[in-house]
Formats: C-alpha cells, sequence, structure tokens
C-alpha cells in the first residue's frame, strides 16, 4: 500500500514538467524594432530632441558610489538628455548576479561595466541573441570609437566574436602605462642603503633579494622585510619574461614558428618554477603569495615591507612610492630579456559596454558611449568637470583638486563619487593625457623603463565559435583548476619536482593538445 | 569512579564550547595591536572600546540589522503560520487523502527542482530584489513541518477531536479554540527553527537581493568577516596598515553585536522550547 | 459502510480549506520547479526558455563523468559526508547519555545551556572564528601548538585539515542542540527499569548499555535514516564559506563545484545536470538506510 502511495508524487513531478510551463516565460525576442529613429540627433549634443530613458545593469566597484549619485553621470544627464536608470549590483556576488540575470532573460537596455568575458560575448551574442551586434551603428552613431577602430584592425578583429559581429565595446588604452599590466619595481632607498647596484639578471636579482632579507634595509632592527611580493597564483603566468614565456593571445602562449604553442609543459617553465621554488623555500617570496589576502597585499605595499614586487600602479602605495624605481626586465638564464604582460590596446574586459535585445533605442546608447571614445569626452568621463574636480597644470596635463587627492576617506572613494574609474575597465579610451588618473608621473616612469623590452608581435586571443567554445570550456574548466593547483604546489615546494613529467601527463590527459588545436584552428581564420 | 569520568568529561566539554566563546568577547573588548599580535589568550588585554564605536559607526551593518530582525519576525510569523495550517489537517486521523498528501510533501526533501528553475520561478513572480523574496521562498520547511505533524499526532487525543465535533465545532475552530491553546510548546519550537534558520541565512540574499539596502546582516558580516571588504578600504591612504588593523579588530566585535540578540532570545523560549521538543522526540 | 472519496473530502472541506495555502506552496515552490530539471538534458537558450531549448540527451552528463575532477568531486563529497556522519551523529548520543547521569540538578542543567548556545552563532560567524582561530600569528590553535612546543600551522589553508575542521566545528556548535531530542527520551523514560537492574546488581554502565540505550534507538534510527536522505548535500553553505583557492582539493564538493561551474560561471545545464545525479545518489541512499534501520529495528520512515 505504501509503496504505491509513492506512485502519486513521482507522478505529480512529471506531471508538472510536462505541463507546467513555468509561468510566464518570456517570448524569444531576437531583435526589437528601432523606434524611429528621428528622435536622435546625428551628431552634438543634446543626443536625443525628446527625454528619453534607458535601463542600465553594471557592476560597482566598492570604492564607487552609487551610479545615480555620480557626478560625472549627474552632469551628462543633463548634457544629452537621456536618463540612465541605473541598477547596478555590488560586487559581491556579481558573477551569480550577472548569469542569473541572463538566465531570467528580464534584460535591461545597457550593459555598462559588467566585465563580459569573450564567452559571454559568445553566449550570450551569438548563440541566445540576448545581445544585439553593435558594428552595425559604428559608422554612423559612434564616429570616434570608429576611427579608433579604424586606426587598430587588429583589436577591431579581436573584440568580434565568430559569427564576425561585435557585441561588445572594450575599454581601450593607447598610454604607455596602459600597454602593460604589471610592472617591475624595487626599493631603490634599499639598493643604496646597502651598496647594491640594480640587478640586471636573474641571478644577481635573488642576490639582491637574499641581501633584502638578511641585512634590514628598513633598519628598524627587525628582519620584517619581505624580499618579493607577487600578488596571486595567476601572476606568475605573466612574469616570466626572462625565461622567454611569453602571453601572447592572452593566454600561457608563445608563438613558435607561427604555430600556436601552450608552454606550460616546457623545460623553460620548470626552470622558472624551480627557480621560484627556491626563492620560496628561501623565504624571499611572499610567503603568502597564493592566499588571495589583497588587503593584507595592499597593507604590505603600503608600509613599504617589499622589496621588489609587480604592480600595475602605484595607487595602492602612493604614500611611500618614492621609496621606489622601476627597473629593466631582467635577464634570462637564455638571455632573455623580455617584458611579456602586454595589453596592447584592451585594457580589462572584451565587454565592457553591451546592449541587450530589448533595448528600443540602440542608436542613442551608442551615441552616449562614443562620446568617452573622444578626447574630450574620455578626459570628463575621468577626470570630471574642469574648475570643479580638475585643473590643468602647467604642463596642459590635468590634476585633481587637491580635496580629492587628499580626502580622509581616501582618493579611491572620493574618485568613486565622481565617476567609474575606480576598479577601471569603462567603456572608454585612456591615452597618455588621462592616465594619469592612476598613473603617477613615477609610473609612467616606471613603464618606459620597460617599453623597450616588450615582444616585437603580439597576437590577441582569435574568437572561437559555439562547438570551438564549448569544447574550450569543458577543458579548461579542468585544465586551468590543475594548472593552478600543480604550480601553486611546486613553488610553495608541497609537490617536488619529481612529479613534473606527471604533471605534464595529467594535462595532457585533460586536454592540452586539443586546446592547443583548437587555437590553432581560430586563429586561421 | 565512573560518575567521576562521567563528570570530568562533562566539564571538559564545557570549557571546550566556552572556550572560544569567551576568547571572542575577550578579545573584541582588547587592543587591536596586542590581539594581532597574540597577546591575548582569555582575559581581555588593554581593553578599548573603539572597535565597538567603529561597528557601531558602521552603517552598513545596521542597515542589515534591521533587514534580519525585519525578515525574522516576519518570516517566522508567517513560517508558523503556514506550518500549522499545513501539520493540523494532515495530523488527524479522519483527515480523507491524508498519506498521499503527506507523502507528496515529504517526497519534496529529497528531490527538487534546483538553484536555477528555482530562481527563474522566483523571479517571474516579481519577487527578486524585494523582502518578499527571502520570506516566501523559504515559507514552509518539510523537515518543521514533519515535527509539527508528529507533535499534533501524538499530543491531540482523538476523543478531543470527537468530543468537540459532538458539540458542533467545527474543524477550524477546533484549531482557534483547542488545538492552538494546547500547543505552545510547538510554537516556540517552530518559531525558535525558523527564527534560527532565517538569522542564519546569506544564500537567499545572495542570489536574490541586488539592492544592497535591502541586504541581510550576514551577508554584510561575510563581507566584513570573510571578504575582507570593509567600507573604507580606500587605496593610497596613508594608515593603510592602521586601517588593516582596525579592520581585524572590529571583526570580533562585529561577531558579538551580531550573535548576541538571538542567543538573548533563547532563555525565553527555552522553557516552552524543551518541552515542546520532548513531546516531538517521543512519539517522532 | 465505506463514504465515497468525494463525500468524505466534502464533510471534512474545513481542513482542506486550511491547506489550501501551503499546498498552493508546495505546489508551486517545489513542484513547478521540478519541471526545470529538464535543463539538465537541454543545451539553456535563455532567450528560448526551458521549454523550447534544443535536447542534448546525456551530453552533460558525459561531460561531468569524463571530467578530471569527477572523482576528486564524489571522493570529497562522500568521505566529507560520511565523516560528518560518524563523528557528528553519535556525538550528541554520547552527550545526551552522559547529561543523564548528572544528578546535580544545577550542574545538569549548566552543561545542557551551555552547550547549546554555539547553535545560535550563524554559520558566517562560525566560519570567521575558524578563520581568526587559524591564523598562525594570532589564532588560539597556533598558540596551543605552540605551548606543545610546535611550529605554527594555518590550517585553513590545509587540504588535509579541511574536512577535520569542518566536522568538529560543526560538532562544537551542534552537539549540544542536537542532544535535545536525545536527553528527552531519555527523560521520559520510566525509572522502575533501572530501579530492577539496580537491585539485579547491574552496575550503572551495564544499565545505560542495556537500558538507556536501546531505548534510544528507534529515535536514533529514524534521524539516522533522515541523515543519510541528506548525505549528499552535506553542508553546502558553510563549505563555500570555508573554502579558498588553497584548500580548493579538498574542499570543493559536488554542491560547490555545482554553485561555482554551474552559477557563477553560468554553465545552467550542467550544473542542472549534476544536481540531477546528486539528488538520484541521495535517494539510493536513502532507501538503502531505510531498508537497513527496518531489517535491523524494524522502525523506519515508511
Amino acid at each position: 500500500m505504501k509503496k504505491r502511495l509513492l506512485v502519486l508524487p513521482i507522478l505529480f513531478a512529471a506531471m508538472s514538467m510536462l505541463f507546467a510551463n513555468g509561468g510566464r516565460e518570456t517570448q524569444a525576442v531576437v531583435y526589437q524594432p528601432a523606434r524611429k529613429t528621428e528622435i536622435v540627433n546625428a551628431v552634438g549634443f543634446p543626443i536625443v530632441s525628446q527625454p528619453l530613458a534607458l535601463t542600465v545593469f553594471g557592476i560597482r566597484d566598492q570604492n564607487q558610489a552609487a551610479w545615480k549619485d555620480m557626478l560625472v553621470f549627474q552632469e551628462y544627464e543633463k548634457k544629452t538628455g537621456i536618463h540612465m536608470d541605473f541598477k547596478e549590483t555590488p560586487d559581491q556576488g556579481k558573477d551569480e548576479k550577472k548569469s542569473l540575470l541572463f538566465a531570467s532573460n528580464e534584460l535591461p537596455d545597457v550593459f555598462l561595466r559588467s566585465q563580459l568575458t569573450p564567452a559571454e560575448l559568445e553566449k550570450y551574442g551569438v548563440q541566445s541573441h540576448q545581445l544585439i551586434p553593435l558594428d552595425p551603428y559604428l559608422a554612423q552613431y559612434a564616429p570616434n570609437l570608429n576611427e579608433l577602430l579604424n586606426e587598430h584592425p587588429e583589436i577591431k578583429k579581436a573584440i568580434a566574436c565568430s559569427d564576425g559581429h561585435i557585441y561588445g565595446f572594450p575599454q581601450l588604452d593607447f598610454s604607455a602605462t596602459g600597454s602593460m599590466g604589471f610592472k617591475q619595481w624595487i626599493n631603490k632607498d634599499w639598493l643604496s642603503k646597502l651598496g647594491l647596484r640594480v640587478p640586471k639578471t636573474v641571478d644577481e636579482f635573488t642576490d639582491v633579494l637574499r641581501a633584502f632579507k638578511t641585512q634590514d634595509p628598513n633598519g628598524n632592527g627587525e628582519m620584517d622585510e619581505i624580499p618579493l611580493g607577487i600578488r596571486e597564483s595567476s601572476s606568475v603566468y605573466v612574469l616570466g619574461g626572462a625565461f622567454g614565456l611569453q602571453k601572447q593571445m592572452d593566454n600561457t602562449i608563445n608563438i613558435v614558428n607561427g604555430k600556436v604553442h601552450f608552454w606550460l609543459k616546457d623545460e623553460r617553465f620548470k626552470e622558472y618554477l624551480q627557480w621560484l621554488h627556491q626563492l620560496y623555500a628561501e623565504g624571499l617570496l611572499w610567503k603568502d603569495y597564493y592566499k588571495r589576502d589583497l588587503p593584507k597585499w595592499r597593507a604590505n605595499l603600503s608600509t613599504a615591507k617589499f622589496g621588489a614586487f609587480y604592480m600595475p600602479y602605484s595607487d595602492v602605495f602612493m604614500n611611500v612610492e618614492n621609496q621606489f624605481d622601476g627597473l629593466a626586465p631582467l635577464k634570462g638564464p637564455y638571455g632573455d630579456q623580455l617584458w611579456v604582460d602586454v595589453n596592447s590596446g584592451i585594457n580589462g574586459s572584451r565587454g565592457s559596454f553591451a546592449l541587450s535585445n530589448t533595448c528600443k533605442d540602440p542608436e542613442a546608447a551608442i551615441r552616449w558611449v562614443d562620446y568617452f571614445y573622444s578626447d574630450e569626452g574620455s578626459l570628463f568621463f575621468r577626470y570630471g568637470i574642469e574648475a570643479v574636480t580638475y585643473t590643468l597644470d602647467t604642463d596642459g596635463e590635468p590634476q585633481f583638486m587637491p580635496e580629492i587627492l587628499n580626502d580622509p576617506k581616501g582618493f579611491m572613494t572620493a574618485l568613486g563619487k565622481i565617476n567609474l574609474v575606480p576598479g577601471g575597465d569603462n567603456p572608454t579610451i585612456i591615452t597618455d593625457k588621462t592616465d594619469g588618473v592612476v598613473a603617477s608621473k613615477l609610473t609612467k616612469k616606471v613603464a618606459a623603463m620597460m617599453i623597450p623590452y616588450i615582444p616585437k608581435d603580439h597576437y590577441l586571443a582569435p574568437s572561437f565559435n559555439q562547438d570551438e567554445m564549448d569544447e574550450f570550456i569543458a577543458i579548461t574548466q579542468d585544465l586551468y583548476t590543475y594548472r593552478d593547483q600543480a604550480v601553486t604546489k611546486f613553488i610553495i615546494g608541497e609537490w617536488s619536482f619529481d612529479k613534473w613529467d606527471e604533471y605534464c601527463n595529467t594535462l595532457d590527459q585533460i586536454g592540452l593538445p586539443r586546446l592547443e588545436a583548437i587555437y590553432q584552428e581560430a586563429s586561421e581564420r | 569512579m565512573f560518575i567521576s569520568i562521567t563528570y570530568a568529561i562533562s566539564v571538559f566539554l564545557v570549557c571546550v564550547v566556552l572556550y572560544p566563546l569567551i576568547f571572542v568577547v575577550s578579545a573584541s573588548f582588547s587592543d587591536p595591536d596586542l590581539v594581532l599580535s597574540g597577546k591575548v589568550v582569555l582575559l581581555p588585554k588593554g581593553f578599548t572600546l573603539k572597535p565597538y564605536a567603529m561597528v557601531f559607526e558602521n552603517e552598513e551593518i545596521w542597515m542589515g540589522y534591521l533587514n534580519t530582525v525585519i525578515y525574522t519576525v516576519l518570516g517566522t510569523f508567517i513560517n508558523v503560520v503556514m506550518t500549522i495550517l499545513l501539520a493540523y489537517p494532515l495530523s488527524r486521523h479522519d483527515m480523507p487523502l491524508r498519506k498521499p498528501i503527506t507523502l507528496m510533501i515529504v517526497f519534496t526533501m529529497y528531490f527538487e527542482g534546483g538553484m536555477i528553475p528555482t530562481y527563474l520561478l522566483v523571479r517571474q513572480l516579481g519577487l527578486y530584489d524585494t523582502i518578499w523574496a527571502m520570506i516566501i521562498p523559504t515559507a514552509i520547511s518539510t523537515y518543521n513541518f514533519i515535527v509539527a505533524k508528529s507533535f499534533f499526532e501524538s499530543s491531540i487525543p482523538k476523543e478531543l477531536y470527537e468530543s468537540a465535533e459532538i458539540d458542533g465545532c467545527s474543524d477550524i475552530r477546533t484549531l482557534g479554540q483547542i488545538v492552538i491553546p494546547l500547543s505552545p510548546a510547538i510554537i516556540a519550537v517552530l518559531a525558535l527553527y525558523y527564527a534560527v534558520d532565517t538569522w542564519n541565512s546569506y544564500f537567499n540574499a545572495l542570489i536574490y537581493l541586488q539592492n544592497e539596502k535591502l541586504f541581510p546582516l550576514q551577508i554584510i558580516l561575510r563581507n566584513i568577516l570573510l571578504l575582507g571588504q570593509t567600507e573604507q578600504m580606500g587605496s593610497n591612504d596613508v594608515g593603510m596598515g592602521e586601517k588593516i588593523k582596525m579592520a581585524e579588530a572590529i571583526k570580533y566585535s562585529a561577531i558579538v553585536i551580531s550573535s548576541l540578540p538571538i542567543l538573548c532570545v533563547y532563555p525565553f523560549i527555552q522553557k516552552y522550547f524543551v518541552k515542546g521538543v520532548m513531546i516531538g522526540a517521543v512519539k517522532g | 459502510m465505506k463514504q465515497k472519496l468525494y463525500q468524505r473530502i466534502w464533510k471534512k472541506r474545513d481542513l482542506f480549506l486550511l491547506l489550501l495555502i501551503p499546498v498552493t506552496w508546495y505546489i508551486v515552490f517545489k513542484y513547478i520547479p521540478m519541471y526545470g530539471v529538464q535543463l539538465a538534458f537541454k543545451r539553456y537558450n535563455p532567450a528560448l526558455g526551458i521549454t523550447r531549448s534544443p535536447w542534448v540527451g546525456l551530453k552533460y552528463f558525459k561531460q561531468f563523468f569524463h571530467s578530471y575532477y569527477f572523482w576528486d568531486l564524489l571522493w570529497n563529497t562522500l568521505s566529507l559526508s560520511l565523516y560528518q556522519m560518524l563523528i557528528g551523529f553519535p556525538l550528541p548520543i554520547f552527550l545526551a547519555l552522559m547529561v543523564n547521569e548528572i544528578h546535580l540538578r544545577f550542574f545538569q542543567k549548566f552543561v545542557q545551556n551551555v552547550t547549546y548556545i554555539p547553535h545560535f552563532l550563524s554559520t558566517v560567524v562560525v566560519v570567521s572564528m575558524l578563520n581568526l582561530f587559524c591564523d598562525p600569528i594570532y589564532g588560539i590553535f597556533n598558540k596551543f601548538l605552540g605551548l606543545l612546543g610546535m611550529a605554527a600551522v594555518d590550517y585553513m589553508a590545509k587540504p588535509g585539515a579541511f574536512q577535520t575542521l569542518y566536522v568538529f566545528s560543526n560538532v562544537w556548535q551542534n552537539m549540544g542542540f542536537n542532544s535535545i531530542i536525545y536527553i528527552a527520551v531519555l527523560s521520559s523514560l520510566n525509572q522502575d527499569m533501572y530501579e530492577a537492574a539496580t537491585i539485579d546488581g547491574c552496575s550503572r554502565f551495564k544499565q545505560i548499555l542495556y537500558i538507556s540505550f536501546p531505548e534510544l534507538l528507534p529515535t536514533i534510527m529514524i534521524l539516522f535514516v533522515m541523515r543519510v536522505g541528506s548525505l549528499m548535500n552535506v553542508g553546502f553553505e558553510k563549505v563555500l564559506l570555508m573554502q579558498n583557492p588553497v584548500n580548493m582539493s579538498r574542499s570543493n564538493i559536488i554542491a560547490t563545484f555545482v554553485y561555482t561551474n554551474g552559477i557563477q560561471k553560468g554553465e545552467f545545464s550542467y550544473s542542472t545536470a549534476i544536481g540531477l545525479f546528486n539528488s538520484v545518489i541521495n535517494f539510493i541512499l536513502l532507501f538503502g538506510a531505510n531498508r537497513f534501520s527496518k531489517k535491523l529495528t524494524g522502525s523506519s520512515l515508511w
């Protein structure tokens, strides 16, 4: 009797599966008919002749104020006549929110600062058509961006998806400081205190680190110096220039004889890891580097605990900046002297700006964002209003007002009340003129030291089509996890290098060769 | 001999349970420098109220507090009502279709559609990013329903129903006038189970809430305690090290402040609660 | 003469009225989402919705089974659950048996109430306490190690320590509260049995073994079966909070994998497939446990 009753709930569940429609399921919409474009002005401001409202989704960095209260946006609304209904989400839980948003298909008009990855652009643009192609509007409604893309065709190609359309606009960075991610810093005060030269090779560098550790350069009587600071596990992959390990196609790839080659199994990589392991074992490398403890990292930086480290900008340690200087990339055991953490124009995610298929006014939206790709617009975006938030100094370079720079709550917090710059990754362009928000003069100098050593050719990641993307995801899901764990274990010494062959075999097993082939195929298209 | 072992173990257990709690309270009143350098072991050192002051100044915590209190009070009320409405009819032996309906309900404890379909449903019902998203999807716990049903079955004798029927009392009135007055214990049990669950939850808020003004306390705590993000994490601050230190220090006071209310409530319900569990247990 | 079903329903229509709202809730929030299980067999396209997304059969199941991490995940999940079960399940019973032996009323109540307290702390709080205690510099675990002359270890960063931390912090938190039900049963027992045993010369310890424990057995078995039923769903929220990049190799369980890969990375179909797999295993275990309980003690969930 009881067993038979069990049939009931199962039957019920099955029935609801067949017949339930999940309530009001939204209809599939591919393209909304565009509103008559009459209200959009082709050039100039205001952008629209009648008030227009657009809903916006985005990710709010913790230093940013609520977007509707931001000075730049408030000003811009007056200027353009477009009201942006901001529905941003905080940093915590952003991945969940974003993917669940797409899953529910209740989309905003605009995605701003939503950190859309190439995979997401492919998935939600090409496959489910929830994002619309933006390239049809470039010529007519985005003259600034259009010009930039035409000047840099490799970028235009790189941001296109597998169907040839562009679904997301990235942050473009043509400044010298933005052309590379990490820069190399060393405490010059400590060097001079210990009477050391700036190291030129990997071995010299190691010796300097040893001196930092044992000779108490900060003079406080304690050996509390941390010779080398690396921010996190993933940083390791882009710092192997001295061993000839490049970052082509945004991955651990060298281009050898025109072919894509993942160097994860190379002897050179092994030597690089062995060097790092040696540093770790001797206590020269920050022992917590792999713990993703950002607050500790920042604390160490701002109290000048690190002797040498890698950082993109000096904003975090501005208060002790003058103790440091840059140095040219180290020469490795085979004579390589490269700086490989190259950005080549795109600084941040692929899709900082995108439009959904519910947007009835794509022309207006595109015009709205295009301004930020102009010189005037990017200055406005990054610095605000002249005489209110910044002034031009004698070199004609913008400088923030003192009350913003010295705000008791912190410069970044003050900036976050003005614009979206804290955290970066915005649909705008950064040039040598506007990179000063985060790039101090010293940072520019340091970057200049590294520029000569950037690899001559830089290849951007290819776009994958649906099948390739599926395979890519399936393989990298496990591959990256294994790779990261293995690399960390090698460095901290949990795995001895006897396991190297096993590691290589596992990589093959998970699908490294196939991944290489996918990249090769996609790049040949 | 045997008794002394028993007492010894009990004392040991009490110490093991109490020590972390005492430590946290002590650390919350101690000078952060001493705490971080490991000098605080049991009693407060360098007595200070600064961490508490910082917590009190933090608006996010207060907002989270208010939200959690609202969700808990409102939510628990709805929880208890719904559970009783469900458990009472199904506890009566004269209820037709009793077994099938109960089975259907218990079935859901072991098989469910999963996070995505539930999320889609919540969105389609328009609950997303509202306080109702924190209350309605979790309105009934099947486990608690079973407890309540067992309670009713075992502590309300059949004769009571029969005499009520003879007196012409409708089933609904029976619930209100006879069953409920006899059941403060189970109401206390349900209220306590649900309230603790709601007070404690963070995951639902993580996926169903976007507006920070609606965030419950646990999400804010998660930010502060586990993700290391406090309001004033501005970079390039002079005294960044100081900030980090304070951020660590307020963790202890935050823990104390957030746990205090629920701990205070317990003694009051304790009497009813224990009785309720007892009755539920014996016949459960 | 048995009345027809619909007549009996009509007679008791009041009760059905009461049921209306809660049962509707179950249908809406529990049964309707079940139709979403289809996602496990489809390639989800949000623009088409669940019903119209294309079928792909067992593709995602295959992907999961062939994943390099499949066995690790399975092992992590099962071993954590079993560990939790082996330690966490019996301890409240022992506590109850022990508390029952304390005759000093005051002390008995004291022990009980003290052990209840941790239950009221939230998971977030308990995990952060764990983090604080494991810190190599100021954490009390390491102070203790220091007393023994051992070097400090950051246990949260050690994959090997993860399960122990998880299980024992659970014990610390819930042992007291979970013992209430057993204490309740024990305190309601008729003391005559014990008196008779004492007269027969039975030691107290033997009395516990042969009287107290068997009386608890039915309750124990029911709770046991219910616990087994949720074996595969072991503490998802707590594990998620305790995970960090370093202990992932042991802290990644099926549920958190579903979350990080499924929800955060937007692989909805994949995560639903794994979730389904999880539920099926759960079910099988539940059936097994119920059978076992029936054979052993005659009592069971159904």
